[in-house]
């Protein structure tokens, strides 16, 4: 069974606009995709069906088999959204108390909350940080709070929106790290960028959209000679292979 | 990067750090509300002595508290200036600046107003340098609980975003600023009109930003249902809140 599975998803907005129409798709668990496509094609808009942030005006959004709309609360616990502007996810006084807010959310007792922010805060290298105020961090350290928070909940399914936007090289290695890291660790990955040098020799899926729709879906080697048409950039050198495409050393 | 500079937690080990918050708050409480009652130079030497218990129980620096409160100081002592100048009685020096008398009346009013002013800050800023952001949120949660017609963990959750917000804006009006500035905004003469340009962004994006931290906080499953905080007082806790509170209330009706 998928982990998570969309049938028809069309979004259309109280203007008229359709973002995405008719999206067909299947992530199985163990995933690591990268969902590509030029600014406008739907990317963000499909990611928010995946934990009910957006209802569908047409079609429907399964977890494991189950409508989300049956049980939104399950949806949000198994799907983790990291957003691409982290400021805006991080909602405690300290490192500690961000990643607390999900779990306290869930109404946990305060034991299973403290273990949980630990065993997140360790999971993303930030435990030494752990009392310091989160405006305080690096942009990097930052994006990997905002993971912090998510891990907390425990999601199956982790899915990062332009992880790498705004971030030094140093900051976009850590989080690609981070990124590697949760999926050796089996969580199912999905990443929305069209950066794909950095991080693309990782996934073994690459989707295409273009106008709220999925054009291709398929390994990104089959994928890589297509990109430029669809207003994405495909890496430098005409015969690199997709294995070069990180910046991972 | 902007941060809220007035409000600073210095952590340490001390009685009143480890001291029940809610009994913290409660005590600051009653000993504003005691001094701004306060006249006599009696009552206000008795205030003064257990505002520098509290503050050699917390093991802060007193220093380093005047040090903060600074501008407060400052502003003290306009309140003091003016006070002299303004109340009428028997001049102390038969001197007049601008139609005003420097008056022994209005410099003995002002003196104890400024006390007042000077405990009252000082008691406020023990209490917030003992007590962390969180903690102060977690007292106000669990004294609102048995309020009816309040919804605690509401208030709550407000108080902690104000503090996580704030910075961001401040973040925010900076960048539009000098962005203005870098395309010679300073060279427009009209100020209502500079106003709008700069709060018509500035507005914008904090309303965006309210948004988009709304959608965050739904995404990772937000409602009123959280997880209640838990305090467990300590008999040394009941002790210092009686005591404190205890003896405040004696000063009144000393």
């Amino acid at each position: 069974m998928a982990l998570l599975e969309t049938i028809n998803l069309t979004h259309t907005f109280t203007n008229g606009f359709t973002a995405i129409k008719d999206i067909n798709l299947s992530i199985q668990k163990g995933d690591f995709i990268i969902i590509a496509g030029a600014n406008g094609s739907g990317k963000t808009v499909l990611i928010r069906h995946f934990n009910g942030l957006l209802a569908p005006t047409k079609g429907e959004v399964l977890i494991e088999g189950t409508n989300i709309n049956h049980d939104l609360l399950n949806a949000r616990k198994t799907v983790g959204l990291i957003f691409q502007d982290s400021n805006n996810q991080i909602v405690g006084q300290t490192v500690a108390e961000d990643v607390a807010f999900g779990p306290e959310n869930l109404g946990l007792p305060q034991s299973e909350i403290t273990d949980r922010v630990t065993t997140a805060l360790i999971a993303v290298q930030l435990l030494e940080l752990s009392d310091q105020r989160p405006h305080t961090l690096s942009g990097g350290q930052k994006r990997k709070l905002a993971i912090a928070g998510v891990l907390a909940m425990l999601p199956k399914l982790l899915v990062f929106d332009e992880p790498f936007t705004g971030l030094d090289y140093p900051g976009v290695v850590q989080v690609l790290e981070q990124i590697i890291s949760l999926h050796q660790n089996g969580h199912t990955i999905v990443v929305v960028t069209h950066e794909l040098e950095k991080i693309l020799a990782h996934a073994n899926r690459l989707i295409i959209m273009q106008h709220g729709q999925i054009i291709h879906d398929d390994h990104p080697a089959k994928l890589i000679n297509l990109v430029e048409s669809f207003g994405i950039k495909r890496p430098y050198g005409e015969n690199r292979g997709v294995e070069s495409m990180t910046w991972l050393s | 990067m902007a941060e809220l500079n007035i409000f600073h937690y210095h952590p340490a080990n001390s009685v009143i750090h480890r001291m029940d918050a809610r009994f913290k708050l409660i005590w600051m409480l009653v000993f504003n509300i005691i001094c701004t009652f306060a006249s006599s130079p009696v009552q206000l030497a008795l205030l003064t002595i257990i505002t520098l218990t509290a503050l050699s129980l917390s093991q802060l620096q007193l220093s380093s508290l005047l040090k903060e409160i600074k501008s407060f100081l400052v502003f003290m002592v306009f309140i003091i200036l003016f006070q002299t100048l303004s109340t009428p009685g028997k001049p102390i020096l038969d001197i007049t600046i601008w139609s005003f008398t420097p008056t022994y009346e209005g410099f003995l009013s002002s003196l104890t107003l400024g006390w007042r002013l000077l405990l009252i800050i000082l008691v406020c800023n023990i209490f917030i340098s003992s007590t962390s952001l969180s903690t102060i949120r977690n007292a106000i949660q669990s004294l609102l609980q048995p309020l009816p017609f309040i919804n605690e963990a509401k208030v709550a959750t407000m108080f902690s975003l104000l503090f996580v917000v704030i910075p961001v804006i401040l973040d925010q009006a900076l960048e539009i600023s000098d962005a203005q500035q870098s395309r010679c905004i300073a060279l427009r003469k009209n100020y209502i009109q500079k106003l709008i340009l700069f709060c018509y962004p500035l507005l914008l994006n904090t309303f965006l930003k309210a948004d988009q931290i709304v959608t965050a906080m739904e995404a990772r499953c937000y409602s009123e249902f959280r997880t209640r905080p838990t305090f467990n007082p300590t008999l040394s806790d009941w002790y210092l809140f009686l005591s404190f509170t205890g003896t405040c209330l004696i000063i009144l009706f000393f």
